[in-house]
């Protein structure tokens, strides 16, 4: 029976039978055996004789995923705090680790992610990476981007501010071609159906593509958010200011020059793109630097005691 | 002899946390490490198989944090460190560790064992 027992074939087992615990918590768990693994088949000689060891003294896959089960328990995990009509709801304050669990989850299957703050449902577009091949199911990071670089991080804050700049540039531009009133609401075959002053309808779209960015990613950076966090408001505002900024532009095309059509509800839909992008390209500066970090770290000094 | 088997087992593992994070307050040790430290003790009496599970439920509650580190062979290796939620516990854990050591031991005092 113990035929051609490695390491990876364990691995895959102890996942197997771990199948009832979170994907998050069982993707961590079985990363921190690979680890610790590793370093243990390393230490005895690196040979199949020292991973055949390694394993024995691990007992069964089986036995090890047993004790992972009672270790880990029924408690904590990136659940929804609660459901109302079937409907997931959370409503405990976001931290990076716990935005990250729903929005980018390589390690978690599910594409739809119940939310971090609120009502309803999010994309993990994690699982999307994963099944487009651009990102593998272990590549998560114990304190999510956190590793990111300084040219990544000023380039997430970038997207949100020049977009919201773009929208005030535009509304400034085309102030005195536009009418009175302007559309304030678009039907889906992409015609106006209601409209408002245009000071209050362009000033609205303007303060909330720049004002709002503005806002939140000064303020935390006056309040020392971490790196991850900051990252993570920049993908989020991004997207906010890309909606914001195109909501802007159709309203001025359509008034200034008539552009009307079903394809600007598809054009609201895939900017949902953006946050993916820039989700994906984050956690690859991130762990990047967090490998290459760990191999330049100076190799440690072994206290002899 | 299962039975008293499983219940040796139990208060091994409530042990064992409380020895890892005595271990860790040293300094940080990677996963291999921390089991050869516990392994010398017999009354322990743990494997990889007990210890890596553990380390996964100390890391998740937050009492140890981990770090890659570069080893002077091969990949680079998981370190652990206490955490200072960690530090905190395993003050509050060896302080009622010792008292109820001391009021089982009174206890068990003239009892027959083999009862």
């Amino acid at each position: 029976m113990a035929e051609a027992m490695n390491t990876a074939r364990y691995l895959s087992e102890v996942r197997r039978a771990l199948a009832t615990l979170p994907a998050t918590e069982r993707d961590e768990a079985i990363l921190e055996l690979e680890a610790n693994l590793r370093a243990d088949v390393e230490r005895r000689g690196g040979n199949p004789a020292a991973e055949h060891a390694a394993l024995v003294d691990l007992g069964t896959p089986a036995e090890y995923a047993a004790n992972v089960l009672e270790a880990l328990g029924a408690d904590v995990s990136p659940q929804p705090q609660g459901r109302v009509l079937g409907m997931p709801y959370d409503f405990r304050v976001p931290t990076a680790s716990s935005v990250m669990d729903r929005i980018w989850n390589p390690g978690d299957p599910r594409i739809i992610m119940p939310r971090t703050w609120g009502v309803g449902w999010t994309v993990n577009f994690g699982a999307i990476g994963v099944k487009l091949g651009l990102t593998r199911p272990d590549d998560v990071e114990e304190r999510p981007l956190e590793h990111v670089s300084n040219t990544a991080l000023s380039a997430a804050i970038a997207v949100p501010l020049v977009l919201g700049v773009m929208a005030a540039v535009l509304a400034v531009a085309f102030w005195a071609k536009l009418p009175a009133e302007v559309p304030m609401h678009f039907n889906a075959a992409g015609a106006p159906d209601d409209w408002a002053p245009k000071a209050g309808a362009i000033g609205l779209l303007v303060a909330l593509a720049l004002g709002l960015p503005v806002l939140v990613l000064g303020g935390s950076l006056v309040r020392g958010a971490s790196r991850g966090m900051l990252a993570i408001e920049a993908t989020l505002l991004g997207l906010f200011s890309l909606l914001t900024t195109l909501i802007l532009g159709y309203t001025i095309a359509n008034v200034v020059a008539g552009v009307e059509g079903w394809w600007f509800g598809l054009l609201i839909l895939g900017s949902l793109a953006l946050p993916g992008v820039m989700f994906y390209l984050l956690a690859r500066s991130s762990l990047q630097r967090e490998w290459s970090a760990a191999q330049a770290a100076p190799s440690r000094k072994r206290d002899a005691k | 002899m299962g039975d008293a088997d499983a219940r040796t087992s139990q208060f091994r593992k409530g042990a064992v946390e409380l020895a890892i994070l005595a271990l860790l307050a040293d300094g940080e040790l990677y996963g291999a490490e921390i089991v050869d430290r516990l392994a010398v003790l017999p009354g322990l009496a743990v494997t990889s198989g007990t210890v890596y599970p553990l380390l996964s439920r100390l890391k998740k509650t937050g009492l140890v944090d981990s770090v890659w580190r570069e080893s002077p062979v091969g990949p680079p290796r998981k370190y652990y460190q206490l955490a200072p939620a960690g530090r905190r516990d395993l003050a509050e854990m060896s302080a009622s560790w010792r008292g109820l050591s001391s009021a089982i031991d009174s206890l068990l005092q003239g009892v027959d064992t083999r009862g």
